[in-house]
This record gives structure tokens, sequence and C-alpha cells, in this order.
């Protein structure tokens, strides 16, 4: 389940786009006048008018349990802070996307608990800045990413029955099997940062690391076969 | 002699000789971007003030002989830069070209008499110009015969003036307030004249010895409305004193007029002269890009234009977003990105290569595009665009890509919540900075891997990752991870690889580096 705090246009496209995708999502809005053009939208019945000043609004919505992400879509900065501050402390996992418009209020909704913020000028700045830069790049990128192409990124969690639980780098030629191309790895023990395969470190596959993988959709999902046998 | 004169403005117009002396003396003598004539501009500079210096020194010692030798190299570098200047002040071979080729067109007889009285017309609206005037009197009373007319040498120092533009400013202040500076002088022009005729009444008529003319009682009247009162004249009644009084006050008052018209004048101008200086750095540049409203979009582009030291200029409409920036060494410049004639002055046909257009208002972009195309068609525009409905208008009116805030926050958003990690590794590949980088390298026309399969490039000796190549022939095709035996490489084709930069700029070295020897 996704929790979608306040309806601003941003959080329509957001929710135009998660119904798409049929994902189980609900809608707080606290304000009367951006509640009736949630309903209107009708993107999902399930909108609720709560000021979410009471942790009871978010526990009775199952953020201790049930529910996964949280978007802070708010346009108010002061709530989508106390929203985040308050849904991090009733629950440690969940994963927090929170709305700001500036690199200060992103570090507060860090502090506040964020898993990550999205700041729409900013990406859109960069997004142009890239296609002057690359535009080629970013064409295939975002081909990969938001078109329907046979192309796809993925990443794969690693666990103890995994066949490539315990390999190093070098020892995998699953991946050209495949016909995929093995972008990298987090590593839980080392650091939460991203580890690109191209970085020319032979590292060691483990429990709980995810491995990013680049290529044909079939080819990753025989993989994924391939590898949990 | 038609046929031979006509014969060598031919061979002038296609002589390569020819065209890099042209070249030369422009970029000596009229380019104002050109690195040369900052050098020429100065040395001009120090040869006009050494050689009045050496008038001044003159007047009260004997000079050794080889000063004369100096003078005579400042005057004959005097005469060559007349003669350039005369040169490049009107081609003449190219108008017996086009006399020529337009008698051939017509099919009437080529007159070059025709011809010369226009070039001969030319070169002398050039001769008798204000600018060819000032570098003639610097050169003529060296002539010995002339030697009589020495001073004139001081004229030299205008030519000074001729080497330096901000000079320009002063002079515009004063066209622009000329009826205010106008007004300013009779009023004191009268007070002069008034006190004037107030001590020649009283004292000029023997009261006072030294105002024995009405140009006595002018001339103190001068010096003590000006404060300087020298003193060499003073009035002796209680009238003249009392006109004295008046004089000085209406001195000040007059001076006090003067400058702060003045002073207000330049600060009105201050906005215009930083504006046209940015305009004119902005026409050295080569291959800028336009950005048109400057908001927090436009804020994160311009900091990674900056980073990568692209080229660009912003056009704002609002002052206090100026003010704010224009410390921040940006070329910024205010005004209505709307209006043609701006454009037109930034060059928009010539110097730039994209345009950004990113105001809040969709009404306005699209009056900017629209702007934009009326005077070039085929300049790449990315748009922002606000509203969803909006959308379509902004394609018609000529927008090549529209760049819409929720939508791409929302994408990134979703992407976040599909696959946080692959995602944020994406993210950090597209932003050159954070470690790996994603980069499209070309194969040149002389590149050795050209017409050969892909497996002739050694990539398992880089670090990198070897995604896909584009072809030359489909530049919208990416292939993904094909088949390195039988797929071949052309020319202009992308590798598109992952890696490090420093990885990628081996390989890169690599490629580059295997070339056919030509």
């Amino acid at each position: 389940m996704i929790i979608i705090f306040g309806y601003s246009k941003l959080a329509a496209q957001l929710a135009y786009r998660l119904k798409e995708d049929k994902k189980d999502f609900c809608i707080i809005e606290p304000e009367q006048k951006c509640f009736d053009f949630a309903s209107n939208d009708l993107y999902t019945d399930n909108i609720h008018n709560f000021e979410c000043y009471d942790d009871d609004e978010l526990i009775s919505l199952g953020l201790k349990d049930n529910v996964t992400t949280l978007f802070c879509m708010h346009n108010d900065f002061n709530k989508n802070l106390f929203v985040t501050l308050s849904a991090r402390n009733l629950n440690k996992n969940l994963q927090i996307i929170s709305y700001c418009n500036n690199n200060n209020d992103s570090k507060k909704l860090k502090l506040a608990g964020a898993s990550t913020t999205i700041n729409p000028y900013e990406t859109a700045g960069l997004k142009i800045f890239r296609q002057i830069h690359k535009p080629m790049a970013v064409k295939i990128l975002d081909d990969i990413l938001y078109k329907n192409t046979p192309l796809d990124i993925q990443e794969i969690h690693i666990s103890k029955s995994c066949s490539l639980n315990g390999k190093t780098f070098d020892n995998i030629n699953l991946f050209e099997k495949h016909n995929l191309i093995f972008l990298g790895i987090q590593d839980k023990e080392i650091s939460n940062k991203f580890i690109f395969s191209s970085r020319g470190i032979n590292h060691k596959i483990d429990e709980d690391d995810i491995v990013v993988v680049l290529g044909e959709k079939e080819n990753i999902s025989d993989f994924k076969k391939d590898i949990y046998l | 002699m038609n046929n031979i004169t006509v014969n060598i403005a031919y061979k002038i117009e296609a002589s390569k000789l020819h065209k890099s002396f042209r070249n030369f003396l422009y970029n000596t003598l009229i380019n104002n971007s050109s690195k040369y004539k900052k050098l020429f501009d100065l040395s001009m500079i120090f040869l006009v003030i050494s050689t009045v210096g050496i008038l001044i020194y003159e007047v009260k010692h004997t000079l050794p002989a080889y000063i004369d030798y100096f003078e005579y190299f400042a005057v004959g570098i005097f005469i060559l830069e007349w003669l350039g200047r005369l040169t490049i002040s009107y081609e003449s071979h190219k108008q017996i070209i086009n006399d020529y080729e337009e008698s051939q067109f017509l099919n009437i007889k080529y007159r070059l008499y025709d011809s010369i009285k226009i070039i001969t017309k030319k070169k002398f609206e050039y001769i008798f110009s204000l600018s060819s005037i000032i570098d003639l009197l610097a050169i003529l009373p060296s002539y010995r015969p002339l030697r009589i007319l020495r001073i004139f040498l001081l004229f030299r120092l205008f030519k000074v003036l001729k080497y330096s533009s901000s000079l320009n400013i002063f002079t515009r202040v004063f066209i622009e307030k000329k009826l205010e500076l106008t007004l300013l002088l009779l009023l004191y022009l009268l007070v002069i004249f008034f006190s004037a005729t107030i001590i020649y009444i009283y004292e000029g008529n023997g009261l006072n010895p030294k105002i024995d003319t009405f140009i006595d009682a002018i001339y103190w009247s001068f010096i003590t409305v000006s404060t300087i009162g020298y003193g060499d004249i003073t009035p002796l009644s209680d009238a003249g004193r009392a006109a004295t009084i008046i004089l000085i006050l209406a001195g000040y008052t007059v001076i006090a007029f003067f400058t702060s018209i003045v002073t207000s004048s330049i600060g009105e101008k201050l906005d215009s002269i930083k504006q046209s200086n940015t305009l004119s750095n902005i026409k050295k540049l080569k291959n800028y890009i336009l950005v048109c409203g400057y908001g927090k979009t436009a804020q994160v582009l311009i900091d990674n234009l900056k980073d990568n030291n692209y080229n660009f200029l912003i056009i704002e409409n609002n002052q206090s977003i100026i003010e704010e920036h224009q410390s921040a060494k940006v070329n910024i410049i205010k005004g209505d990105a709307t209006n043609i004639s701006l454009l037109k002055k930034i060059g928009i046909n010539k110097n730039i290569s994209k345009v950004i257009v990113l105001t809040s208002d969709d009404t306005i972009n699209l009056s900017i595009i629209l702007s934009i195309r009326s005077l070039n068609s085929s300049i790449p525009i990315i748009c922002r665009s606000n509203r969803v409905k909006i959308k379509d208008k902004l394609l018609i009116a000529g927008a090549n890509k529209l760049i819409e805030l929720n939508d791409i926050a929302s994408h990134v958003a979703l992407g976040y919540l599909n696959s946080p990690v692959a995602y944020e590794a994406i993210d950090d590949i597209l932003v050159d900075y954070k470690g790996a980088i994603m980069s499209e390298i070309e194969i040149f026309d002389n590149s050795n891997f050209k017409n050969k399969p892909l497996d002739s490039i050694e990539f398992e000796n880089f670090n990198i990752n070897f995604i896909g190549i584009v072809h030359s022939t489909n530049k919208d095709d990416f292939i993904f991870n094909p088949n390195k035996k039988t797929t071949i490489i052309h020319e202009k084709d992308y590798l598109i690889v992952i890696g490090y930069e420093k990885t990628i700029n081996e390989f890169k070295t690599y490629i580059q580096s295997h070339k056919v020897e030509s």
C-alpha cells in the first residue's frame, strides 16, 4: 500500500501514473478544497480528509505495518516536514519520498527521515542540462526507463539461496550467457553507495546485496530463474 | 585597359594573400573583440603620449638626435595606420567586379570610369570623416614646412579618445541631456552677464581702477561665479559686494545642478552600460545557449552549464532577480525575450546554438517561441510547459522539446518507488561529477576501426561497460549490446559506454589514436 500526502499538481500526476500501473494507493488531503479536487479526479476512492497532526490517523491507514511507501507531496513544506517526521517515528523501514523546492528544505527533510527528496525544479533543470550535454545518453536511458522498450534496468536482491551469493564479479559468466550488462552492486556491508562494475574492483557478492543489471526484460527474467534454481 | 583592370580585380578577389592581409587589417584596426586590436590600441596610446611628452620636454631642453628618429617612427606608424584604415574603408576591387558583372548581365559595355568614380567618392568620404581628420591632424604637423603648426600635435591626444570606448558613454550622456545642460548654460551666462553689468555700472566709472572695460567685469564675474576667485579684481563698493554675494550663491547652485544632472544621467546609463557590455561580450562568444527566464529550474541548469564551461546568456525581465545574480559572473541582460528586436540584437541567427525557454507563464513561453521562430526556423528550442493542456500549442508554435516539471518529477518519484537503487545509479550516471558516467564516443572518418566488426575493439582491456551502438544512418535507433562479431562499425557511429571518467578517457584515447595514416 502507498500513501500520498497532499493533493498538489505533482501528486495528481503521480496518482494518475500509479493508477496506470495498477498500484494500490490512498490520498490524504488536509484541506477541503483540494480534497474536493482529489475526489473529482477519482484516481482512487481511497481519499481521506486528515490533518495528520494526530499519529492515530496515520496508524489507522496501516502506516506501521501495511504501508511500504509514503509520498509527501503537499505544497506546504512545513506540513511535509511534519508528516515525514511523524511517519519515520512510526515506521523505521518505510520508504518516504518527499517534495521540496530547494536544497535547504531537502536537507531538513532528510534529517526528518525522508529516504529521498524530489525537487521538480532541480530535476527539470538537470534534465535540460543533460539534454544539452549528452543528448544520446539521455535518450537511451529515458527510453529504457520510461518508454515501453524491451530494455529494462532491474535490481535483483541477493538472498541466501541465490547462486550468485559468495561469488566474485570475475567468476560470473551468467551475465554474458543471458546477454545482460552487469552495471554494479549496492553492498550493505561496505556502504549504501552504489558501486559500478566498471570501477574495476573484483567484488564479492553477499547476501542482502542488490545487483543492478541492464538488458532485455525477457533475458532478465530468465537470468533470475537461473540464479534462483 | 578595362580588361586588365577587371582581371586584376578578379585576381585580388581570388588571392589568399590579399584575404589574409585584409583579415589582419580588420583584426588590428576594427574588430573590437580581437586581441591584436587591443595590443595595437595600447601601443598607439603609448606612441601618442610619448610624442606629446617629447613636445613638452622640448620647450626647455635640447633633445638628442635619436629622439627625432623616434618621432619619425611614430609618424610612420600613424601614416601606416591611416593608410590601412583607408584601404579597409572600402573594397575597390569588389566594386569593379560587381559593376563588371552587372554590365555583363545587362549586356551593356563596361565602363571602368564609372567604377573609379564610385571608388574615389567612397574613399574621399572616408578621408573627410571625423576619424580620418583626427588621424591626419596627428600626422601633418610633423611635415617640416608645416612645423609652425606644431601646436596641432596636441590633436594627437584626440587619437587616444578614439582608442577608448568608455569615453563614448560620457559623450552620450551629454547628448542625451542636451536640453537640461543648454538651459543650465543659459542660466550660467545670464548670471555672469547680470553681475558683470552690476559691477560695471557701479565700479566701472573709475571707482575701481581694475575694472576698466566691460570685458574686465565679465572676467571678474566668471572667476567669481566659478568659485575660483583669484582676487586680482575685488569689488570696492557695497553694491559690488552685494552682487558678489548673489553671484557666489548662484554659482554654487549652478554647479550643484550641473553635477546632479550629469551624475544622475550616468546612473541611469549604468544599467544600459552593463547591458551593452554584456552584449558586446556575448558577440564574441560562439555557440552559446540562450536561457529565457531565470527561475529555480534555470538556476540548476545554469550551475551545471557553468561547471561544464558552456557559454550562455540569460534574458530576464525582473530587475531584482538580475541584481541578485549580476555579481555571480553570469551573462545576464534585462529584457523581454518576446521582443523580436532584442532577439535580433543578441544574434539569434548567428551565435546561438540552442534556446531554453523557462518562464513560469505558458503564454509568455508561447510568445517567446513564436518570436524566435519568426527569426530562425531551425534553431532547437527546449521549452518548459506548465499545464498539460497547453502542450500541443507550444509544439505547434515551434518548440522542439517540452519539459514538464510535474511530469518529470512524477516519473522520478515512480522510479524511486519501483527500483530505488537502480534509479539512483542512473541518476549518478547522468550527473557527471558523481563517479561513473555514460559517454558517447564518436568514430571519426579517419578511424582505423571504420568498416571493421565491433570485436576489433579490445573492450576487455578497459574497465568500461559497453552498452550499445548508435549508427549514423539512424540516430534514433539504439542497438543494445549488439553481436560483436557481426556488427560493423561505420564512420560517425557512436559507441555508448558506462565507466569512470579516467577509464572512459583512456578508452577514448585508444579509439581515437587508432587512425588511418594519411
